[in-house]
C-alpha cells in the first residue's frame, strides 16, 4: 500500500495544470495544454487568435471601401488567405483604382479570388504564431513526457499496488457475490470439499435461473492410511460426470490462487502437479488419432505423477476396442493406486472397473444418481458411493435425436450382447484375474427392454407413407412375430 | 536485422540491384531507396511512407492485399513490369497493423524523416529521407489499439544449454513491454512445453540452432510465432554487458541474481527489443526471477482441457478467468490471469484469503465498487508508452494525471480501447 504513495503529487498537479480539459485525439495539431500553464504559448496563442480578427476586420473595411457587401475573406491550403467576390463583381477589383491594392490569384465559374500585400503580412503572422504555439506545445509535452518517465519506477508500482487492489477487491466481491468460502490450504494429503460446485457451470445455469447440485468428494487418507485415495465415478453420459472432475480440480487450483472457492468448505493439501485427462481431439496436424493422443496423455500422467498430485481421468480407454480399452484402465487404476499413490478421480463407463474396490483399500465406488421413469432417464446430478449398473447410452441417444428406427435396433442390438456377455469366454477372463471378486453381479444385471417398450419402438420405426402396400403387410407380420408367445 | 521468418510471414525481397536498364528506363530515385530499406529489413513487410499513406510495393503489396483485403494498384514500372502497390491511410493503419500482426506478419514501418520542402531544395530529382522507425512484430507492441487490456503480450527468448549427461537446460525470459514486466525461469528441456503453455508467450525469439532443433522444433512450431535469431543475440559471454547496458549499471547484481542461462535469455530478449524499437528503449522492470518449482506444475494438455484462461474453442467467454474475473481494472485483470497461470505450489491461500470475505474485505469490497464508478483505466501499460510518446489516446493522458494526483473524481471518461474493461 505503500507503493501508492510513491508517485510524487507534484506530478499530478503539474499535469494538472498542464493538460487541458478536453483533449485532443492526436498531438500534432496541438491545443492540448491549458490556457494559463505556460505564458510564452498564451502570448502566441493570443497573437494568432488577435490576427484573426484583425482578419475579420479587415474584410469588413474592404467590403466598404470597395462598396461589395458579398467580399469574403476566405483561407485553403493551396492559397492561404484570400479575398473573394462573386464574378459580377471581379472586373470592379481589377479595374483602377482597386486593382492596386487587389491583386488576381484565380477566377473560378462563380467567383473571383484576389490577395492583397496586407493580407500577405497578416497571414504570414498568423502562420508564425501558429507554427510556434505548436512548437512551445509540443515541447510542453515532451518536458511532461520526460517528467513521467523520470517517475516510472514510481507509477509502475503505484500502478501494480493498484492492480493487486484490484484483484483481493474483485475476489473478495466473487465470494460475497457467487457464495465463495475460504479454503484451507495445509501440507496434509486431505482433499475434502463439501458443497462443491463448477464455477463456470454455476453462473451459466445460474443465468437460466437453475440451480448448480452441489457435491461432496473426499480423497483425503483414512486414518490409518498415508497416501489419498482414489474414487471410480461411474454414471449414465451426461449426469455430471465431467462436471464433477473438473469443478474438484478447478476448485484446488483456485484455492492455491489465493481465491475463495465455489464450495460450502474446502482443505486441500498443497497439489504440486495437476493432471486431467478429460476428452481429446484428434491432432491430426500431429499424425495423432484420438486414442493415441489419449495415451501419450495418460503415460505422461501415469510416469510423473506423485503423492501430491492431483489426477482427473475421464473415460480412459474408450477410444479402442471394448476390452483393449477396460484392460487399459483396469492397469491404469492399479499403477496410479500402487506406484503412483496420488489422489485421483475416476470416470468411466466400464462398470467392471467398480469390482477393483474390493481389491485396492484406497480405492473408492461412487456414482452419479438417476432416475428412470417411463423409460426416459431423468438426471439429479448427485454424487452419491455406489456404482452405477448401466449408462443410458440408448436414453441419452434418443433425447440427442437419433432416428427412432436407429434407436430401436440398438435396444434389440444391446439386449442380445447382454444377453451375451454372460456367457462368453472372455467374461470369464476377466472373472479369472486375480483377486478379481464379482459383487452380486446379478443385482447389476442391467435389465432387457420390457416386450411393450419394444413393440413402440417397432411401431415408431414405421413409416406407412413411405411403404408400398407388400412392405405395409410385412411389417404388421413381424409386429405380430414380436408378441410374447402366450405359453 | 536479420529474421529468418517461418513460411506465412515470408517476402523474399526483390532485392535485385536497381541498375539501370536501356529497354525500360532508369529506377527512379524514390524505387531506389525503397529497395534498398526493403533488403535492409528482409522478412518484414514495409510499411512505406507516402504523404498520407503507407505504401506496400512488390510482393510485400500482394501479401498485403490479400491479408486485408484491399485494392492492389500499379506504380510505375521496375524493370519493364509494372510495380504492384497497395496501401493504407496513416489515419488508419494501427488497424491495418493490428490484422497483419495477427496474421503472424511483422512490419517494418518506414517514416519520412523531413519535410518534403527540404527535399525539394536539395533540387528536383532528390528524395525525401525517409527510415524505419520501427519493427512491429506480435511480441513488441505497446499501442492499446493493438493489444487485448486484458491479456499480458509477452516476448519470450529461450536459450539452451547442452548437459553433457542428464537433460538439457534451458532458460526463459519473458517481458511484456507494454507494462514493463521483465521475468526469467531456468527449467529442464522436457519442461519446455508446459512452461511455454503456462506463459503463452505471444512472440518466441530463439536462436537458428534451435529453430532447427530435431528435440525441440515440434515445441516451437507449434506455438503462433516464432523467430529465430543469429548465435550473436544469444551469446552467453555478452549477455551481461548488454544487461548493464540497458539497465545503465555497472553490474546486474544488485538488480537480480541470474544464473548464467538466464542472463542469456535475458540479454537476447532486450537485444530483440533494442532492434524492433530501432534505440528507444522502454523502461523496464529489471529481470524479476521466479524460482524453479514454485509454480503448481500443470502441462498443456491439463491446462487446455481445464479451460482455464480460454475454452477449447479459444474463447475467453465460458473459461474459468472469465466466470471469476470481477476486476474492474485491466491491470488488475492481466494480474488475475497471470497468478490462474502460475499457480503457487506453497500454501498461500491463508495469507491471501481474509477469514470471511463478507467481514474481512467489506471495506476492500467497497473500494473496488469505487473503483468501479470512477473507471479508472488501468495504468501499468502508461509507462511504456509514454516513453515511446506513442501515447495518442485522450483517455490515457488523464489516465496518468489523475493517477499521479491521486485525483478520485473521474469524469467517466476512458480510453475507448480501455471500455471494453468495464462491460
Amino acid at each position: 500500500m505503500a507503493a501508492l504513495r510513491r508517485p510524487s503529487r507534484e506530478l499530478g498537479h503539474e499535469l494538472a495544470r498542464a493538460l487541458a480539459e478536453a483533449l485532443p485525439l492526436l498531438k500534432r495539431d496541438g491545443g492540448f495544454v491549458r490556457d494559463g500553464y505556460a505564458s510564452a504559448l498564451d502570448e502566441t496563442r493570443q497573437l494568432r487568435d488577435a490576427s484573426r480578427l484583425v482578419v475579420a476586420a479587415m474584410q469588413a473595411r474592404y467590403a466598404e471601401d470597395t462598396g461589395v457587401k458579398a467580399l469574403k475573406i476566405r483561407h485553403n491550403n493551396v492559397l492561404g488567405y484570400f479575398v473573394e467576390v462573386t464574378a459580377q463583381h471581379g472586373d470592379k477589383l481589377m479595374s483602377p483604382p482597386l486593382n492596386a491594392t487587389f491583386i488576381h490569384r484565380q477566377t473560378l465559374a462563380g467567383q473571383i479570388r484576389f490577395t492583397t500585400t496586407e493580407l500577405g503580412e497578416i497571414e504570414a503572422k498568423i502562420a508564425s504564431a501558429g507554427d510556434r504555439a505548436l512548437g512551445l506545445e509540443l515541447e510542453i509535452f515532451d518536458a511532461l513526457c520526460a517528467q513521467a518517465v523520470a517517475a516510472s519506477e514510481d507509477l509502475r508500482a503505484a500502478a501494480h499496488a493498484f492492480a493487486m487492489l484490484d484483484v483481493a477487491s474483485a475476489l473478495a466481491r466473487l465470494a460475497i457475490d457467487e457464495n465463495y468460502v475460504r479454503p484451507e490450504v495445509d501440507s496434509s494429503l486431505s482433499f475434502c470439499i463439501e458443497g462443491g460446485r463448477h464455477p463456470v457451470v454455476e453462473r451459466a445455469l445460474k443465468r437460466e435461473g437453475e440451480p448448480f447440485i452441489a457435491n461432496h468428494c473426499d480423497l483425503s487418507p483414512a486414518p490409518a492410511q498415508n497416501s489419498g485415495q482414489i474414487w471410480i465415478l461411474t454414471g449414465p453420459n451426461m449426469a455430471g460426470k465431467s462436471t464433477f472432475l473438473r469443478q474438484n480440480a478447478l476448485i484446488a487450483l483456485l484455492a492455491q490462487t489465493g481465491s475463495y472457492v465455489p464450495a460450502s468448505r474446502a482443505r486441500i493439501g498443497v497439489v504440486d502437479r495437476l493432471f486431467s485427462r478429460v476428452g481429446a481431439a484428434d491432432d491430426l496436424a500431429r499424425g495423432r488419432s484420438t486414442f493415441m493422443v489419449e495415451m501419450v496423455e495418460t503415460a505422461a500422467i501415469l510416469n510423473q505423477a506423485g503423492e501430491r498430485s492431483l489426477v482427473i481421468l475421464d473415460e480412459i480407454g474408450r477410444g479402442t476396442a471394448t476390452f483393449d480399452g477396460l484392460s487399459i484402465a483396469w492397469a491404469s487404476i492399479e499403477h496410479l493406486h500402487e506406484s503412483n499413490k496420488c489422489r485421483a478421480l475416476f470416470a468411466t463407463h466400464y462398470h467392471e472397473l467398480t469390482a477393483l474396490a474390493a481389491r485396492l483399500p484406497r480405492l473408492f465406488n461412487a456414482t452419479v444418481r438417476v432416475k428412470e421413469w417411463h423409460g426416459e432417464v431423468v438426471f439429479l446430478h448427485e454424487v452419491l458411493p455406489g456404482s452405477a449398473d448401466r449408462s443410458y447410452g440408448i436414453q441419452v441417444a434418443k433425447l440427442a435425436g437419433l432416428p427412432p428406427a436407429v434407436i430401436a435396433r440398438a435396444k434389440t442390438v444391446l439386449a442380445k450382447l447382454e444377453a451375451q456377455d454372460r456367457n462368453s469366454p472372455t467374461k470369464a477372463l476377466v472373472d479369472a484375474l486375480p483377486l478379481f471378486a464379482v459383487p452380486s453381479r446379478a443385482a447389476a444385471e442391467p435389465h432387457p427392454p420390457s416386450e411393450a417398450e419394444a413393440l413402440i419402438g417397432a411401431l415408431e420405426a414405421i413409416h406407412p407413407d413411405e411403404m408400398t402396400p407388400r412392405e405395409a403387410l410385412e411389417a404388421l407380420y413381424a409386429l405380430k412375430a414380436k408378441l410374447p408367445k402366450k405359453s | 536485422m536479420t529474421i529468418h521468418s517461418p513460411a506465412p510471414a515470408a517476402t523474399p525481397a526483390r532485392t535485385t540491384p536497381a541498375s539501370s536498364d536501356p529497354d525500360t528506363g532508369r529506377v527512379t530515385p524514390m524505387m531506389e531507396q525503397y529497395l534498398e530499406i526493403k533488403a535492409a529489413n528482409p522478412g518484414l513487410l514495409l510499411f512505406y511512407r507516402m504523404g498520407d499513406f503507407y505504401e506496400l510495393f512488390f510482393e510485400d503489396a500482394e501479401i498485403a492485399s490479400r491479408a486485408l483485403g484491399i485494392m492492389l494498384t500499379k506504380r510505375g514500372k521496375h524493370q519493364g513490369q509494372d510495380i504492384p502497390m497497395c496501401g493504407v491511410p496513416v489515419e488508419r493503419a494501427d488497424d491495418y497493423l493490428h490484422r497483419l500482426i495477427a496474421l503472424g506478419h511483422r512490419v517494418a514501418v518506414c517514416e519520412q524523416m523531413e519535410d518534403p520542402a527540404e527535399a525539394k531544395k536539395r533540387g528536383n530529382k532528390s528524395v525525401v529521407r525517409r527510415d524505419v522507425v520501427r519493427l512491429v512484430t506480435p511480441g513488441t507492441l505497446t499501442e492499446d489499439t493493438l493489444l487485448d487490456a486484458r491479456t499480458n503480450n509477452y516476448l519470450m527468448a529461450i536459450a539452451r544449454a547442452r548437459a553433457s549427461h542428464g537433460e538439457d537446460r534451458v532458460g526463459l525470459a519473458w517481458i511484456d513491454i507494454s507494462t514493463s514486466e521483465f521475468f526469467v525461469t531456468e527449467c529442464a528441456s522436457g519442461e519446455l512445453a508446459a512452461t511455454l503453455a503456462r506463459i503463452n508467450p505471444n512472440e518466441v525469439i530463439v536462436s537458428d540452432a534451435l529453430y532447427s532443433d530435431t528435440d525441440l522444433s515440434p515445441v516451437l512450431r507449434a506455438l503462433p510465432a516464432v523467430t529465430p535469431l543469429t548465435r550473436d543475440v544469444f551469446d552467453g559471454a555478452t549477455a551481461e554487458r548488454r544487461l548493464c547496458d540497458y539497465f545503465a549499471v555497472a553490474t546486474m547484481d544488485g538488480l537480480s541474481q541470474l544464473s548464467r542461462l538466464e542472463a542469456t535469455a535475458a540479454a537476447a530478449a532486450i537485444t530483440y527489443i533494442d532492434r524492433t524499437q530501432i534505440g528507444k528503449r522502454p523502461p523496464l522492470s529489471p529481470p524479476s526471477r521466479e524460482a524453479a518449482g514454485t509454480t503448481m506444475a500443470i502441462d498443456s494438455a491439463t491446462r487446455a482441457n481445464l479451460e482455464l484462461i480460454r475454452t477449447l474453442g479459444g474463447e475467453r467467454r465460458g473459461s474459468l478467468l472469465d466466470a471469476i474475473d470481477s476486476t474492474v481494472t485491466a491491470a488488475g485483470s492481466r494480474l488475475l490471469a497471470q497468478r490462474l497461470r502460475g499457480v503457487r505450489r506453497r500454501q498461500r491461500g491463508r495469507r491471501r484469503c481474509a477469514q470471511n470475505p463478507a467481514r474481512g474485505s467489506r471495506h476492500v469490497a467497497r473500494a473496488g465498487a469505487t473503483f468501479g464508478r470512477t473507471r479508472r483505466p488501468a495504468r501499468s501499460r502508461g509507462p511504456a508508452r509514454r516513453h515511446s510518446c506513442r501515447r495518442r489516446r485522450t483517455g490515457k493522458a488523464r489516465a496518468i494525471e489523475r493517477s499521479a494526483a491521486g485525483d478520485r473524481g473521474g469524469d467517466g471518461r476512458i480510453a475507448p480501447s480501455l471500455a471494453r474493461t468495464w462491460p
